[in-house]
């Protein structure tokens, strides 16, 4: 593959974990890294994330861990699953929860929106996802933000193997229409899936999309609070609010970035990669290239065209992205259709300690929620 | 009413009589294989990539500028490219047949 174009933006050098990563920022070269697998691996477990999760899980993630073929068949085992959200019921369902989340706290105190109201949308829209009872959401609540580490460093991804345990061991025995039993009745290739791949599903369920779900939920309620005439502007025009949420997916960029490993080596851009070396593919940089995206830090809800990849591209593109899409349109919805402001009195995001990271993700957000005319 | 087929990477026939709405919508409601229309029909996914044979490319129209912005960077991508969420349904485009693009690489 040649990774070389004249205007192409040169990778960056990250020194990550021993390794001098180099990673991709460059539009068009991240979607040409993204789809050509053979050269840049995700069949490695534990790499491709950047940092590497040896340390937070004993499992391979899949389907992501695997390259196609094999990814296409452990995709296509939950692919329908997880368009379920598609549905007008499950939307219906989605818009009930986040109603209820949401209405206690109109013209009420102010309160820490990650905590106190993202964490809980999101453990109670993936007891819907994962077709559970909505109860099971208390004990991921405790878990926090990120279900393998505290906001201290701390490790605990142990907590939700145990937990993937309890519940295959339950669908082993009892069956049921959730999606451990789903996962535990399904044949792959003649066979049953082992346990080691029935966690594998059930780890990236989790821990891919929590703290990016929470990060859009807060960047949504971030953005009309500090730009009321767009929330008024959706609110006129529903048309619009369709676009306005895959551009506001495009400026927070929930997932920063990822890795691929090269089994045999690369070149990519002109820096020579060692074989099982690692690159980055940052989501978010871009996200933000101008040759691509005029104007790249400014969020324009009605921008046009807006090919983003914040979902990422090629065969390994976001799993659950039809559950973040139905659950921010439900939650933009109600803040269009109730009236609702949202008034921010506390906000800090992430500062920028080195040029890759995202600098639209909230560390802290605490808001107060106002219907119209108060 | 207008009918429409989709012609699927396997040459799979999939004819939809009664058609209302974008392409997109017609073809996920029908479970299209191939058609997903991941971001609801903003032109900001391209997992509705269709190509349209030349006997119905001028009544169909040329991609718009949102569609091209997608196509420089897809491997399968040709002159005869749309994404289907940008393709309205009508009486004009009774008996249209279009050919779902399929997945790059």
């Amino acid at each position: 593959m040649n990774t070389t174009h004249p205007e192409a933006a040169a990778p960056l050098r990250c020194p990550m974990q021993g390794e001098e990563i180099p990673m991709v920022v460059d539009y068009r070269v991240l979607r040409q890294v993204s789809k050509d697998w053979k050269q840049f691996s995700s069949d490695v477990p534990f790499r491709v994330p950047i940092p590497s999760e040896e340390e937070d899980r004993s499992v391979r993630q899949l389907p992501i861990e695997r390259d196609p073929p094999l990814h296409s068949e452990y995709r296509k085992l939950v692919d329908a699953w997880f368009k379920r959200p598609r549905s007008a019921e499950f939307q219906q369902e989605l818009s009930r929860l986040i109603g209820e989340q949401l209405t206690p706290r109109i013209n009420g105190e102010a309160f820490a929106a990650i905590h106190d109201l993202a964490l809980p949308i999101q453990s109670l829209a993936l007891t819907k996802l994962l077709g559970v009872p909505e109860s099971e959401s208390e004990r991921w609540i405790s878990w926090g933000t990120h279900v393998f580490h505290s906001n201290t460093g701390e490790h605990h991804g142990q907590a939700l193997e145990d937990y993937l345990n309890e519940q295959f061991d339950r669908a082993e025995q009892e069956g049921g229409e959730d999606f451990f039993a789903l996962l535990s009745g399904c044949e792959f290739q003649g066979r049953r899936l082992s346990r080691e791949e029935l966690l594998g599903f059930g780890n990236l369920a989790f821990a891919g999309g929590r703290d990016t779900v929470i990060n859009s939920i807060c960047g949504l309620l971030g953005h009309v609070a500090e730009h009321p005439e767009d929330l008024e502007r959706l609110r006129a025009e529903p048309t619009l609010r369709a676009g306005a949420l895959e551009e506001l997916f495009r400026w927070i960029s929930p997932v920063t970035q990822i890795g691929r490993v090269c089994p045999h080596g690369a070149t990519l851009q002109g820096l020579e990669v060692p074989p099982m070396g690692r690159v980055s593919l940052n989501w978010a940089r871009a996200n933000r290239d101008p040759k691509v995206f005029p104007d790249p830090n400014h969020l324009d809800i009605a921008r046009m065209p807006n090919p983003h990849v914040a979902f990422g591209s090629g065969p390994h593109s976001c799993i659950g992205a039809t559950h973040a899409r139905a659950l921010l349109r439900c939650l933009l919805d109600i803040l269009c259709e109730q009236k609702l402001r949202v008034e921010i009195l506390e906000a800090s995001r992430e500062h920028a300690p080195s040029p890759y990271h995202n600098a639209n993700i909230y560390r802290k957000l605490k808001i107060r929620l106002r219907s119209s005319g108060i | 009413m207008a009918s429409v087929t989709f012609i699927t990477p396997e040459q799979k026939r999939i004819t939809i009589n009664h058609a209302v709405g974008s392409l997109m919508e017609i073809a996920t409601h029908h479970d299209v294989e191939g058609i997903e229309g991941a971001c609801g029909g903003v032109c900001s996914c391209a997992t509705c990539h269709v190509k349209i044979p030349a006997a119905w490319q001028e009544k169909v129209g040329t991609a718009s500028d949102g569609e091209k912005a997608h196509f420089d960077f897809m491997d399968n991508a040709a002159e005869n490219s749309r994404l289907c969420c940008q393709i309205e349904m009508s009486e004009a485009l009774d008996g249209l047949e279009v050919e779902v693009a399929g997945e790059e690489g």
